[in-house]
This record gives structure tokens, sequence and C-alpha cells, in this order.
């Protein structure tokens, strides 16, 4: 019927079909993880710094105990992807540089375990994770193995330690030689340039950190504390930049995260005030925070599904 | 003005057939199949037997009821078969008119009247849904409409069919445009265009200040799809979202394509009924992208072949735009009064090497035009839970492709929301009315 051209061979073979949108965006899990690995990159380099070849060593080890848990479970439940996107070497990094240096082997080992078994592969891998693996096998050695920790101080060593460290100490110190009793907690600057590269990358949302800043900010201007100094604790904005922005134990809708952010930062000066360490309310307050996160998704479903323009 | 606070910016690549501005009018294919479908029912019956001599704009196939639109043989030449669903014609090259096409001395500012001619002309909405136009007015009119948006948007990557017939022929636009505004009974006319083609707002108001159609009014937007859906665009212009199962007609607005306002100028001033429209013929993987006036009834390849081919051997080929347009595996349909373009995609364009698990970054709730929550809604109809889409306003998605195309883990929430609906339809079918009626007659007499 139709002239055939030489131009168009085999007309019924050429043609892919299938649903629209035919063009999809460049964005992808591996980018957004790798953009997280790199960000995480400027604190670990910040880390040798301090702590010379102990911020080599202790990173390492996990990612290899890491890898070999995730391999060794892959091969019992026989499941078919192993080391999805990159996510466990992601999550290794950023449990290490929460450990403090003088850790030994085997606290690492059971902390990996849980980490990357319980928390993680338990649930069905990355995206199926109620918990941030990395708090959890973090909790599970900060129970278990509580002398690496600073917990054992009570209320009075806590504001004895912050009154001798950070409110005397100059601000440039804190800056950049922190008082760094973790891997990730050398340099406040280090995790500031982590966390424009995911902002600038939109891996994460500005509002994030801001929000969860800003509430731990307040809480602790009620608690009658030097707000300032506090709030830009090195664990805090580490907190604020990787662990609040992970984006699968959080709320998904922005009227859902809110609440979150505002509830995290609280419960962290709440905890802080109470006499626990700075990671301690870290990875209690955020855990808490995973928890109630599928209840704030249900609430806030119908308040955000109002407005669609803005002015 | 209030603008769309969702949506994402697409890449637009709209340069490639905006090499030049103007449109091609190709030679006159030897062959045309007119289709007499709707939405896959048959919308009109032949009214020519084969062999008949048919003219440019004859009446070849009349509407099978008031609702449906006659349609017209878009060449001259012999009528070569007729079936229920097509009408081929045989073209003899000389293009000679029907009689029925010429300048028209009065024209009527009478909207019965309009609407009279526009079903005659065989006008259909020419944006993406082929619903016909004297309908589309006639409800208008019942619903008392303020506003008639003439959209100019064309948010869609890729197509330029409508820039192009903006800076051609905006004065018929506007002229057009009037008299649908006096045929719906609006009070005022808007026509809604992107920045990125502020051109062609520069000439549409250059021309209106000559013309003084003081009603019409020419506004600008922001570039971001979907600006140019219904409903985006009647958010924006109301400066509210719309309110539970408000639909645009509800809230006093009609919206319409740019390419039948100048179709209805056609018919209405000249007498000429739809027998072409401009088509895209783009995308990568076409030699020479062109805006092409194409005939109804075009067989693809013949357009393809005009733009110097294909160059690939395994390529997307999407009917309409990239987001919105269906992908096609022949060259065989002919061009039906709704096709937009043609896009010739590279397959790598679409490239899912495997879906990855949902991270729930949140992107498909942020972005979605409908405030929906994409991500839980697939997850509900991956588990054939169709009270929790309902709940979650499965039936409000428009459709638009946002979130399949935002989504780091390229999973295809497009497509599973639509299966959903479509699963979500069959199970609710309505039940037949029981005739309450006669029951209330009988207790009340």
């Amino acid at each position: 019927m139709m002239s055939s051209s030489p131009l168009i061979p085999k007309l019924e073979k050429i043609f892919s079909i299938g649903p629209n949108p035919h063009i999809l965006s460049q964005n992808s899990v591996n980018k957004r993880i790798g953009w997280n690995l790199a960000a995480l990159l400027p604190v670990w380099l910040s880390g040798f710094r301090v702590f010379a070849w102990d911020a080599v060593s202790i990173p390492l080890m996990v990612i290899v105990f890491s890898v070999g848990f995730e391999w060794l479970f892959s091969k019992w439940i026989h499941k078919k992807y192993m080391f999805q996107n990159g996510y466990t070497v992601f999550l290794a990094i950023l449990f290490a540089l929460l450990l403090p240096p003088e850790i030994p082997w085997w606290a690492i080992l059971v902390g990996v375990f849980f980490m990357t078994i319980i928390a993680k592969e338990m649930f069905g891998g990355l995206g199926g994770n109620i918990f941030n693996p990395a708090l959890i096998g973090l909790a599970m050695i900060m129970l278990l193995f509580p002398s690496y920790f600073l917990s054992e101080s009570g209320f009075q060593r806590t504001i004895q330690i912050f009154s001798e460290r950070f409110l005397q100490a100059p601000f440039r110190e804190l800056m950049f030689n922190g008082r760094a009793e973790l891997l990730g907690e050398a340099s406040a600057i280090a995790v500031i340039i982590g966390g424009i590269i995911m902002i600038l990358s939109r891996t994460i949302r500005w509002e994030t950190p801001l929000i969860y800043l800003l509430s731990a900010g307040a809480g602790f201007f009620l608690a009658g504390e030097e707000f300032m100094f506090r709030t830009f604790q090195t664990g805090i904005l580490f907190s604020a930049f990787f662990l609040v922005t992970d984006s699968v134990t959080t709320p998904i809708t922005s009227s859902a995260r809110v609440p979150f952010l505002i509830l995290c930062g609280l419960l962290l000066v709440i905890f802080i005030q109470n006499g626990l360490s700075e990671v301690e309310s870290v990875v209690y307050s955020i855990l808490i925070g995973n928890v109630l996160t599928p209840l704030l998704d249900a609430v806030t479903y119908k308040n955000d599904a109002i407005s669609g323009v803005v002015g | 003005m209030k603008y769309l606070k969702r949506g994402v910016h697409l890449p637009e690549k709209k340069e490639r057939s905006l090499l030049t501005t103007n449109i091609v009018r190709s030679s006159t294919p030897r062959f045309i199949a007119i289709s007499l479908l709707e939405k896959g029912n048959i919308s009109a019956v032949s009214c020519v037997f084969e062999g008949d001599r048919v003219l440019v704009g004859t009446k070849i196939a009349d509407g099978v009821d008031f609702k449906a639109v006659p349609i017209h043989s878009s060449v001259s030449g012999f009528i070569s078969k007729v079936m229920p669903e097509q009408i081929q014609i045989e073209s003899d090259e000389r293009d000679s008119l029907d009689p029925v096409i010429q300048p028209q001395l009065f024209v009527s500012e009478n909207p019965d009247e309009l609407i009279e001619i526009v079903r005659q002309a065989g006008l259909v909405d020419m944006g993406s849904c082929s619903i016909p136009l004297h309908m589309k007015l006639e409800e208008a009119k019942m619903a008392h409409i303020h506003t008639l948006v003439i959209n100019g948007c064309e948010s869609e990557p890729y197509l330029t069919a409508d820039h192009v017939l903006m800076l051609n022929h905006g004065l018929e636009i506007l002229k057009g445009t009037e008299s649908l505004r006096i045929a719906c009974g609006a009070r005022q006319a808007v026509i809604a265009i992107e920045r990125n083609k502020l051109e062609a707002v520069e000439i549409l108001k250059t021309k209106n200040y000559s013309l003084r159609l003081n009603q019409i009014e020419i506004c600008s937007f922001p570039v971001k799809y979907p600006q140019g859906t219904e409903r985006a665009l009647c958010e924006t212009l109301l400066e509210r979202p719309f309110r539970k199962g408000e639909s645009a007609l509800k809230a006093g607005i009609l919206v319409l394509n740019v390419a039948t306002a100048f179709a209805a100028y056609e018919a209405i001033y000249v007498g000429k009924p739809l027998i072409e429209r401009v088509v895209t013929v783009t995308g990568e993987c076409i030699a020479e992208a062109k805006n092409i006036w194409a005939r109804i009834g075009t067989p693809l390849s013949y357009l393809i072949h005009q733009c110097r081919g294909l160059l690939r051997d395994s390529v997307r080929l999407v009917l309409g735009g990239p987001m919105t347009g269906e992908a096609i595996n022949s060259l065989d349909f002919p061009v039906t009064k709704n096709t937009t373009g043609i896009v010739a995609l590279p397959v790598e364009s679409n490239d899912v090497e495997k879906e990855a698990p949902c991270i729930r970054c949140g992107l498909c709730v942020d972005r979605c035009v409908a405030s929906l929550q994409p991500e839980i809604l697939v997850k509900a109809i991956r588990k054939e839970n169709f009270n929790l889409a309902k709940e979650y306003k499965l039936e409000e998605c428009i459709e638009c492709g946002v979130c399949a195309y935002i989504c780091p883990s390229k999973i295809p929430l497009l497509e599973m929301i639509q299966n959903g609906k479509r699963a979500f339809l069959k199970k609710t079918e309505p039940a037949p009315i029981p005739e309450y009626h006669d029951v209330e007659l009988a207790t009340h007499s």
C-alpha cells in the first residue's frame, strides 16, 4: 500500500514499545548512594587528620565485616542480588564514623552483625528496613560494651565535660579540631562540607538539617544552655546531615517530615540534659523517631492532599 | 499570580524542530486512510461508496448521533475501500477543493449557529483527547462558564506544533478564540503560553493590539511540566487548588487547545472542515525534524519519509509527546485529529536495566501535581488492596507521568497506577440502577 523507503527497513522489527513516560530522569539509586559516599569522604579524611591510622583501619574493618556478613547471609537464603547499589559500603562507613577509635575488633564484629543481618537483611535489604541499620548496630555496641562510650558519666560528668571542653573552647578549635571522641567528629567543617555536597547534589533537602538543627537549638535555648555552641557540636551536625536525612527510615511526606525532625531534635536535647552522652542521645532519639515514622506518614497524608499550587 | 509549585523541569529538546519556524506543506500522499473510530468505538457511518469521486473537504461520513462529528475527505480522488472502521481514499494528486470551502461573507455571532458550524466542520478538541468540540462548547454553555482558556503551553518536551502555529497564524488564532468565546458564552478568554515561547506571546499581543479584542488576555506562565494539563491551568488561573470533586467546568473554566482555535477560525471564516493539522515529526532518531501540515489520514510512514527517514534501526516511536504519548510498533497508523507529534526516541532514553527497591526518597510525593502519594498507591495496587488505593485517591491521578519520570529506583509508577485504575474500575462496575422512579410513582398515586 505505501511506498517503501530504503531508509525504513524491516518495519515490524525495529520498534520498542513500553509504557509512558518514554523519557526518564538521570536520577538513580546508585547515584544517590554515590553522592552520599562522596559526602562522607571529607569526614573520613578529617578523622585521619586526628586519629591517624585508626581512622583507616576501623572503617576498612567494618566494610570487610559487613560485606562478609551480607555475602554469608545471601548465600544462606539464596538471595539473588547482593550488595545492592553500594548501600552496604555506605552503611559500613557511616557506622564506622560513629565509633570511638579505641574500640576492639570483636565489639565491631558484634555491632556489624546487628547492623547487617538483624537491622538490614532480615527486613529485606535496602528499602525494607524500619530502623537505620547503622544506629541499631551502634545501639547494640553501646548496650553491650558501654565502657567505650561516655555514658557511665552521669549528669554531673556531662555538664563538667561540656563546660570544660566547649563553652570555654574557642570557636575555631571546635570547627577544626573538635573534641573528637568518635571517628566522624574530628572536624565540624568537614561535616558541613559533606552536607553541602549532599544538598548541592540534591540527595537531601536543605530544609531537613535546618529544621533539625533549629529544633535542637530551640531545645537547648529553652533548657537555658549556650545554644549556639551546643547545637553546632560535630556529633549533632553529623546526625543532622547524615542520620536524619536517611530517606528509607524517615517519613515520606513533607508534612510528616517536619514533626519528625522537631521530635528528634527535642528528644536529643532531653536526653543530653538528662545525662546521656551526645552519641547515645543522637542514636536513641533518631531510633524513636524511626519507630514513629509510619504513624506520622499515616496521620499526615490527608493534610498533604490539599495544596497543589502555592504562591 | 500563583504558579505551579509541583511538577518537574524537563529537558525541552524543542530546538531540533524549531530550526525553521515555518510549517512545511508536504506533497499530497497517494493513499490515505481515515479512521472512523473514536476511543475504540465507531463514531461515524460512511455516506459514500467505493469508486465515488470526492474533493478536498467533501463529507464522507456522518456522525452516528448528535454527539459525534462528521468526517471529511482530506484529498481529492476516489474512494478505494469502505470499511466500518476506516475509509481508504486514493488521491488523484490534484487537490481540487470542494465548493464548500470559500471565504464567508457573513461571520455569525450567534452561539448556536457557531456551534452548528463547528459540528459540521468535524472539529474535535485537538489536545490529547479527541472529544467533539461542539459537545464541549454545549456543556460549557450549560455550565455558564466565565473563562475560556486557550492552551498554548505545550509543556511536553520535543513538541513544537502549537508553538509554530502561534508564530505563523497568530491572527487566525485570535479570531478563532473570539468566536469560540462567543460560542461558549464566556466573559473572557485567556491564551496561556509558557515562557519558553515569549516570541509567540509578543506576536499574539501585537496582533491583538490591532484587532482590539479586549476580552482576550495573553498570559505567560513559567516553564514547568505539566503546566499544560487542564487541572494545572485551572488551578493556576483560579489561584487555588480544586476542591474535592471539582472539575474545570464546575469551576467555570473551559480549556481548549491552540490548534482547536485555529481550526475553529478556518471553519467559521473560510468554511474549511478539519482536514489537516500541524504535526511535529522530531526526536533524536529523525533525520530532519520538521513541523508539517499533515492531512488527516496520512500514514505515519509517509510523514517520516518526508523527514528523510529514521537514523537508526531500533527506535522508540511515540505518537504524541514523550511523557503521555503512546509507543507504537508499526508505521501503518494514520494521522488522526489529535496527533500532536511523532517523536522518534533512541531506545536508551527509556533504558530500565533493573527496577531498584523503593528507597522512600519522597520525590514522587513531592512532585505529584494532584497531591497524591504514588508510592503508597503502587504498594496498594501491587497487593490488590483497592480500598486502600481508593482511600489515597487513586481516581484523582491525571496520569501526567511525573512520578515515573523522577523516580530514582525506576519503578514504573505510572504504568502500575494505570493498571490499578483499570482493574479498580472493572471491579467496581456500576450496578444497573434500579427503577426507583416507577416505584415512587406507584406509591404516590
